[in-house]
């Protein structure tokens, strides 16, 4: 006979938050008040709609599918944080792996009606057939349990039953945070709850619900005949499915084992060609089951078991996700060029612990699109080995930015932050005609125009005088009002000196005073 | 940025003399936008043409892109500034290039042409060929091509802009030049040259120059003007951004680097311009050729139709009239009409209005043959004249109207004439005028919606990059009438740091911001007729919905230019007016009756109707409906026709924010003295015992005792009128006001109060005109409640949505009112409630299957038919294989419990209609075994009301609180029928009572009390909520669909209020389901 626990989470969605940032520590029995009202919103249709809200808020009126608007007027204060079910769900994962301390058949469940907003999982499935014994009996595994979730901050309901169904339906609908049925009790339970413990889709029940058909029992007294006719197989079979007459099973989660490679020497080696060949060796192993998988490597580590030494290992991080075991050799290499061998080098493991996808690609046909493929391909990998050389924050790009204010105009970045598409920064380079030095700040100068509008003719500069023999402009352009308080107006001009040089050099028409901001080399 | 606010003059201000200045050195600004270009231009065309006035120019032109929106008001500001407007237009075609180059962009580039007409005929090519670019486009945007433009050119100046870079004779722009230069000639072409201070200036200079010299056109200067003064240059910025959808951070390089697209004095253009002499002087010579035409060359002529050939227009007009006397006065037109006819036609003569009231006319004969009830009401519709042309139905013999009252001579402006149709039926009106006089001859005017507070708040916040949340907060924290941004002070309340740079320049410029057009949307009604084609006095253009076209001007630009207007309007009431007599005639010619009730034959001033409304049995009847008005009919007590026009007007802002409202009803209650200050006084104000109820007397009280001339006293009610777009104007009428009173002797305390009278005006004044017809339809619908109220009910329901009850407590004064009313049913119910025979005199109301929610119309037509030619159906099965009717639309029919007369309860029905599938085949109905409803649990009765609720919005079963009631008495909870007892609940007892929520209701006049109507099974209870006691029970009485209310008697003669303390949601005391599915009306 199977005996099925099940674990629903109510408030999931909100109490791992609350719990991460309370940064993990149990709810201590003196912050139980709760003060402030947790929201949990997504957007719809562009606005802010509440999808999770605590229990607190529930008591102010708000409910899920309220306005953000209307909730924040009617609790004043409220956390409001953005529902990602994503991110939900993986903690939800992780407590099914946690619920492996109680049985090795475990699965992360959701309501499988539709529903608004969308149900997300929260609870969990546990077969749990001829373990009570180890907890003394059902009743004290669920009071473990219960116990343990409660004490981590979350409200949790339980129970055991014959079958998953109804295991499903009393957790969720049964009067009592935990219950154990046996098999001869499924029916007399199940009667009084309501008719979404039976896992349909939503319409039937409303439509069952017109006819006046709100609860198990009430199905129970109706011709099956009758009901096929109407609603279809799926109510019969869940009826059945909880009360035992048709078996149903679910798929346990399982661990996934991070890609790893191991070649053990026959001996230990002590010769450094030994542990690159593997390792070239073991590259290519990779690639060939990454290609396999459709994706590629973004953090690899090498490690090398020595005699009589602890291991030592390197790690690698690429920009984007790779096979090419060519490219991670050549990332490889140079770390592993000064690894201690020891005493002998017994094992060479390669583990993928980051991986990602790529999808497959179709070959481009025309030469020019493979031939930039190719470059971006070269800079990538070039950008790869600089950071594995020098560190990610060391290795930066100077990107173009769209702005009338030379200093804005660009900025340095770290290459791995660039988010602009190359078609932007050629917009945003095109634009104007600028000194190829600019200097950090402009430096003050003293220069002569006979007129204004005009270019300068004379130019003291960092102690020298030059005559200017050239000129265009000006250039008027405003500093950008919403970020200084000072506005200023600078008139730019290019101009040349006697000796050839041309600078670029502007008044600034407050101080009258003029700069000398980049030149041309 | 400007920390100080800049300090403009507001547009449209009252005459400030702008001092001109003479500038030395003669240059006309040509190319100005202006935010009429909406979301380009950052600055009001008043505020650029005083400006260029300021400097001296020698004229300016406002040239919008592709649009003529904002020529007029332009117009009117630049004759009062006294500076020469050119009117132009800068419009932006397409370019067909020759080659596509690889990486060219597919759209073809946009070619900007300044087109300035030199006279009424150009500037009528130009108005239909931008109303050709916006028929064609969607709305609000234009579609033009070169070849459009070269068609179209006649009579035109036309300036071309070089696109960037080089250009040689060979590429595009060197072949377009060349087309452009073979149809306008180098005299009326020319090539626009900037210095805007920009990096390619230089070169933008030399192309300039080679261009011309190449081709032979001349050069012309302008400054590209964006705004009048450089302190704009932010708002410009912020302009772009809200137009880009991005921030100012993200604007890149589509905003200007510089704020050099001010108006320039022209001796700096001068300087400039100092080595091209010849584009300053072609400036001239352009302005010089368009001063050839101007706005005032615009003649308004009537449409020549609305008049038969071989009589003058004033001619038909007395025709008409005593025709239609004739037959409102069958046996004689009494002679006090008949002298008042004459004197109108005087003035009708005079002013020159006759075709006017001739257009009147043909639209209400219009919808007369097609049946469709309609009412003028206005100025000028309160007129004998207009009673004999059928326009109204206010009896000149019946109520001492005054026709000067209505038009005066000394305003010289087209009289005003709204005409109300029925709701439903308008569009065939609207569509009969359109395909009358054509597309190219009538169109609706727009409206200019404007920056308020709330938008311009939003839009700026997002363009300096705020966070959504934190816009939000502040663009929530505005209310929709508004009209202030808050300031510093209250920005701290909100939790928002004050001393915040960002924020604070977000709230100076978005103060900026407000007035400013946003985009132009339809008008509820105004028409434009014109002889002409209307399309060569201003571009139309395509509105947002179907089959409507739109000129781009909106009724005070209309207004300026002296052209006429019609207003065609909806009003719901007219809809169920024109129902209930139809079907009290129905009903008549059943019963064997003649059926010959009119609008117009209603027995007048029957003394039944006003004691129905004086004691507040209002509900459904026009305008007095309200709970507002409902406590205010005890206290009128009106008596006749005059009454309700006061009753009408003074339950409004105006009145009760100007404190009228009290002193009236002590006077009208021999409570104070009614006395005048002198005789003038007393002709003004004597019809309302000496307080000013309506617009027309506060314009009246500031011409006798003020001394306003009738312009000024126009301009005040302008003003008055205007309040939401133009805040404050009316404070400063307040100075002149009160110093004119004192002058003439009055003494400060009236004054003070004359003009606190109207100012309350300015919230929402009501004009007696308006009153006198909306009285009438106040009479006629109580007249109609009073005798036939199962018809007025029906019709009422049949009519909806309108008005402010719904069906259910339509259906439930109906009851009160002694009606049966029958239940939804397939076998007795239309799409509409009809009549049916009952028991009593009263014929019976029987509801509508368009009560069934989510029912299609041709559903209830088909099985209406179906009922019809085969008679009564035994299962629904038969119903659903003969109608053809789908079973989703019958099971909403059974969800409305319509299935009873088949012997099916709702529950029974579902069952069976639950195994029907649309696509299933006939052959197998024989193996169809009835499966009964048996195993089915019984069903509660307050769960059937649920549903009734649910489905129809209503139940004849059972009130829900009724199955409350028991819970509810151990509570001590009165029942709204027992409050009405004056003996048990004095004033300041403590009750409860408990309803479900009719009417939410928060009057911007009452100071944020809440207004609450509760109904139970026995009646329903007035519930007021002030301020802090909402705040404390705020998601109750926010949400709840029922509350248990607690709090103190109130009474006030007949009338009784509940001042809350407390209040309970009602699904907290009660497991049942009663509760669920019912929903209230929330005004504000």
């Amino acid at each position: 006979m199977d005996r099925v626990l099940c674990i629903y989470l109510p408030q999931w969605d909100l109490e791992w938050i609350q719990r991460r940032r309370r940064g993990g520590r149990p709810q201590t029995p003196g912050s139980r008040r709760q003060r402030t009202v947790f929201l949990l919103v997504t957007e719809v249709a562009r606005e802010q709609v509440v999808s999770r809200c605590c229990a607190l808020a529930y008591r102010n009126g708000v409910f899920p599918g309220m306005a953000l608007a209307e909730a924040r007027a009617l609790c004043p204060g409220a956390a409001v944080l953005a529902f990602d079910p994503r991110r939900s769900g993986e903690a939800l994962d992780s407590l099914a792996r946690w619920a492996w301390h109680y049985s090795p058949t475990v699965c992360v469940n959701a309501a499988p009606m539709d529903e608004r907003p969308a149900p997300t999982p929260d609870g969990l499935l546990l077969d749990v057939t001829g373990e009570a014994h180890l907890f003394g009996s059902e009743y004290l595994l669920l009071k473990e349990i219960h116990g343990r979730l409660h004490r981590a901050g979350f409200t949790a309901r339980l129970a055991v039953a014959p079958t998953l169904g109804a295991a499903w339906a009393v957790a969720r609908f049964g009067g009592h945070a935990m219950s154990v049925l046996s098999s001869e009790h499924v029916e007399d339970a199940l009667r009084p709850l309501p008719l979404a413990c039976l896992r349909i889709p939503a319409d039937q029940i409303a439509a069952l619900q017109q006819v006046g058909v709100e609860r198990v029992e009430h199905v129970l007294e109706l011709p099956r005949e009758s009901l096929r006719v109407r609603y279809g197989e799926l109510i019969l079979q869940r009826l059945d499915q909880a009360l035992g007459k048709v078996c149903e099973r679910f798929e346990p989660i399982r661990l996934h084992e991070p890609l790893a490679l191991q070649r053990i020497f026959e001996g230990a080696s002590t010769q450094i060609e030994a542990v690159t060949l593997t390792t070239k060796d073991l590259l290519a192993e990779l690639s060939g089951h990454l290609l396999k998988q459709e994706s590629g490597v973004r953090g690899l580590r090498v490690e090398l078991a020595r005699v009589d030494d602890p291991p030592v290992s390197r790690e690698i991080l690429l920009g984007r996700a790779t096979r090419d075991a060519k490219h991670l050799w050549s990332l490889l290499q140079p770390k592993m060029e000064n690894l201690h061998m020891g005493h002998g080098v017994e094992a060479v493991t390669l583990t993928a612990f980051w991986v990602a996808r790529i999808r497959h690609q179709q070959l481009s046909v025309w030469a020019e699109n493979a031939e930039g493929d190719a470059y971006e391909q070269e800079i990538e990998q070039l950008l790869d080995t600089l950071v594995n050389r020098w560190g990610v924050d060391s290795v930066l790009e100077a990107q173009a930015c769209a702005s009338h204010v030379p200093e804005r105009a660009q900025r340095f970045l770290p290459v791995r932050s660039r988010k602009q598409s190359r078609k932007e920064v050629q917009a945003a380079l095109m634009f104007a005609d600028r000194p190829s030095q600019m200097f950090e700040r402009p430096e003050l100068a003293q220069a002569i125009a006979l007129q204004p509008d005009h270019p300068p003719s004379k130019l003291q500069w960092r102690g020298c005088d030059h005559a200017l023999t050239a000129g265009a402009g000006p250039e008027r352009i405003n500093t950008e009002w919403w970020h200084d308080r000072v506005h200023s107006t600078r008139d730019y001009y290019k101009v040349q000196t006697a000796e050839g040089a041309w600078l670029w050099v502007f008044r600034e028409m407050e101080s009258a005073q003029w700069f000398v901001h980049g030149l041309w080399v | 940025m400007p920390e100080q606010p800049d300090p403009r003059p507001r547009p449209q201000v009252a005459a400030s003399p702008v001092s001109r200045r003479k500038a030395a050195v003669d240059y006309a600004e040509l190319q100005v936008t202006s935010n009429f270009s909406f979301l380009h231009g950052g600055s009001h065309p008043e505020e650029l043409v005083s400006r260029a006035a300021e400097l001296g120019y020698r004229a300016v032109a406002i040239a919008d892109i592709n649009s003529l929106a904002g020529v007029v008001r332009a117009h009117v500001a630049a004759k009062e500034a006294g500076i020469p407007l050119v009117v132009g237009c800068h419009v932006q075609v397409k370019v067909a290039t020759g080659v596509l180059a690889p990486g060219a962009p597919m759209i073809p580039p946009l070619l900007s042409v300044g087109m300035y007409p030199t006279t009424r005929a150009a500037y009528g090519q130009l108005c239909r060929m931008l109303t050709i670019g916006k028929r064609r486009a969607a709305k609000g945007e234009c579609d033009l091509t070169l070849q459009d433009l070269l068609d179209h050119q006649q009579g035109c100046m036309a300036i071309v802009t070089p696109p960037r870079g080089e250009h040689g004779s060979d590429d595009a722009f060197g072949q377009t030049l060349r087309q452009l230069r073979e149809a306008f000639d180098a005299d009326r072409l020319s090539l626009r040259m900037r210095r805007l201070y920009e990096q390619e200036d230089a070169a933008a200079r030399k192309c300039c120059v080679d261009l011309s010299k190449r081709f032979g056109i001349p050069l012309v200067a302008t400054n590209d003007v964006h705004y009048h003064a450089p302190q704009r240059q932010a708002l410009q910025d912020v302009l772009t951004c809200i137009r880009r959808g991005c921030t100012l951070q993200e604007a890149g390089f589509s905003r200007f680097a510089n704020a050099e697209r001010y108006l320039k004095a022209p001796e700096e253009m001068a300087r400039l311009f100092r080595s091209y002499p010849q584009a300053l002087t072609r400036t001239m010579q352009i302005a010089e050729r368009a001063s050839g035409f101007s706005l005032d060359q615009l003649r308004y002529e009537y449409p020549a139709e609305i008049c038969p050939p071989g009589k003058t227009m004033m001619e038909h007009l007395i025709d008409l009239t005593w025709q239609g006397a004739g037959e409102r006065y069958p046996s004689g037109v009494p002679d006090s009409v008949r002298q008042r006819i004459e004197y109108e036609f005087d003035l009708i003569r005079d002013l020159n209005y006759a075709a006017y009231f001739l257009t009147v006319s043909d639209i209400v004969n219009y919808a007369r043959t097609r049946d469709i009830l309609c009412q003028g009401r206005g100025a000028a519709a309160n007129s004998a004249v207009c009673y004999c042309l059928g326009v109204t139905a206010v009896d000149p013999a019946r109520v001492n109207l005054l026709v000067e009252r209505f038009i005066s001579r000394e305003r010289d402006e087209p009289p005003d004439i709204d005409i109300d149709f029925e709701h439903e039926r308008r569009e065939e009106v609207i569509q009969y005028l359109y395909t009358k006089y054509g597309r190219q001859r009538a169109a609706l005017t727009a409206e200019v919606i404007t920056y308020r507070p709330r938008s311009a708040i939003r839009d700026v916040g997002k363009a300096m990059g705020l966070s959504l949340d934190c816009v939000d907060r502040l663009a929530k924290s505005h209310d929709a009438w508004d009209r202030e941004i808050i300031d510093e002070r209250q920005l701290a309340q909100l939790g928002v740091d004050a001393c915040d740079h960002t924020l604070r320049q977000t709230l100076l410029l978005a103060r900026e911001l407000i007035g400013f057009p946003r985009h132009l949307s339809q008008h509820v009604g105004g028409f434009v007729i014109t002889q002409g084609d209307l399309c060569e006095s201003v571009p139309i253009e395509n509105a947002a919905m179907p089959d409507r076209t739109v000129i781009e001007w909106d009724k005070d630009d209309i207004d300026a230019l002296g052209m006429l207007k019609v207003d065609v309007l909806a009003l719901g009431m007219l809809t169920a007016i024109r129902k209930a007599i139809d079907l009290v005639n129905f009903w008549d010619k059943r019963q064997g009756g003649a059926g010959a009730l009119q609008f117009h034959t209603i027995p007048a001033e029957d003394p039944a109707v006003y004691d129905m409304l004086c004691k507040a049995d209002s509900i459904g009847v026009f305008q007095v409906e309200s709970r507002a008005q409902m406590t205010m009919l005890p206290r009128l007590q009106p008596r006749c026709y005059y009454d309700l026009v006061i009753e009408v007007a003074i339950v409004r802002p105006g009145p009760i924010q100007g404190g009228m409202v009290h002193p009236y009803l002590r006077r009208r209650n021999h409570e104070e003295a009614v006395s005048y200050p002198n005789e003038q006084i007393r002709e003004v104000l004597g019809r309302t015992l000496g307080v000013p109820l309506f617009q027309e007397q506060a314009m009246r009280l500031v011409m006798v005792a003020a001394g306003f001339t009738a312009g000024e006293a126009d301009q005040l009610r302008r003003a008055m009128a205007a309040w939401k777009r133009k805040g404050d104007l009316i404070y400063r009428f307040g100075q002149k006001i009160i110093s004119g009173m004192r002058a003439n002797g009055y003494s400060m305390e009236f004054a003070q109060r004359c003009f606190e009278q109207i100012k309350g005006f300015s919230e929402y004044g009501f004009p007696e005109s308006h009153a006198a017809s909306f009285a009438l339809l106040v009479y006629v619908s109580a007249w109609l409640k009073k005798y036939h109220p199962a018809a007025f009910a029906a019709a009422l329901i049949n009519s909806q949505p309108m008005g402010f009850y719904q069906p259910a407590q339509l259906v439930r004064d109906a009851q009160d009112h002694g009606v049966e009313v029958r239940p939804i049913d397939v076998h007795c119910s239309g799409w509409d409630c009809t009549l049916e025979n009952a028991p009593q005199v009263m014929p019976a109301l029987r509801l509508g299957m368009r009560l069934t929610r989510g029912l299609r119309q041709n559903t209830a037509s088909a099985i209406a038919a179906s009922v019809c030619s085969h008679g009564p159906y035994a299962s629904i099965h038969q119903l659903w294989r003969r109608s053809g009717v789908r079973v989703a639309e019958l099971r909403k029919l059974a969800e409305a419990d319509a299935f009873n007369s088949m012997g099916m309860n709702r529950q029974a029905a579902l069952w069976a209609l639950s195994k029907l599938r649309d696509n299933c085949l006939p052959m197998f109905d024989a193996y169809e075994t009835q499966d009964s409803a048996e195993g089915l649990p019984p069903f509660p009765p307050d769960r059937v009301v649920v549903y009734d609720y649910a489905s129809v919005g209503l139940s004849l079963k059972a009130h829900p609180v009724s199955f409350l009631r028991a819970r509810l008495d151990r509570l001590q909870v009165v029942t709204a029928g027992n409050l009405r007892d004056e003996k048990v609940f004095l004033t300041g007892k403590q009750i409860r009572v408990a309803g479900l929520i009719l009417v939410r209701q928060r009057p911007a006049t009452a100071s944020g009390v809440l207004f609450i109507t509760l109904e139970d099974e026995t009646g329903s209870a007035n519930l007021i909520v002030r301020p802090q006691v909402y705040e404390e029970f705020k998601p109750i009485l926010r949400r709840s669909i029922g509350i248990m209310a607690q709090g103190k008697v109130e009474r006030q003669g007949q009338v009784v209020h509940v001042l809350v303390t407390g209040a309970y949601d009602l699904r907290d005391l009660t497991s049942s389901a009663a509760l669920v599915a019912t929903s209230s009306r929330d005004f504000r």
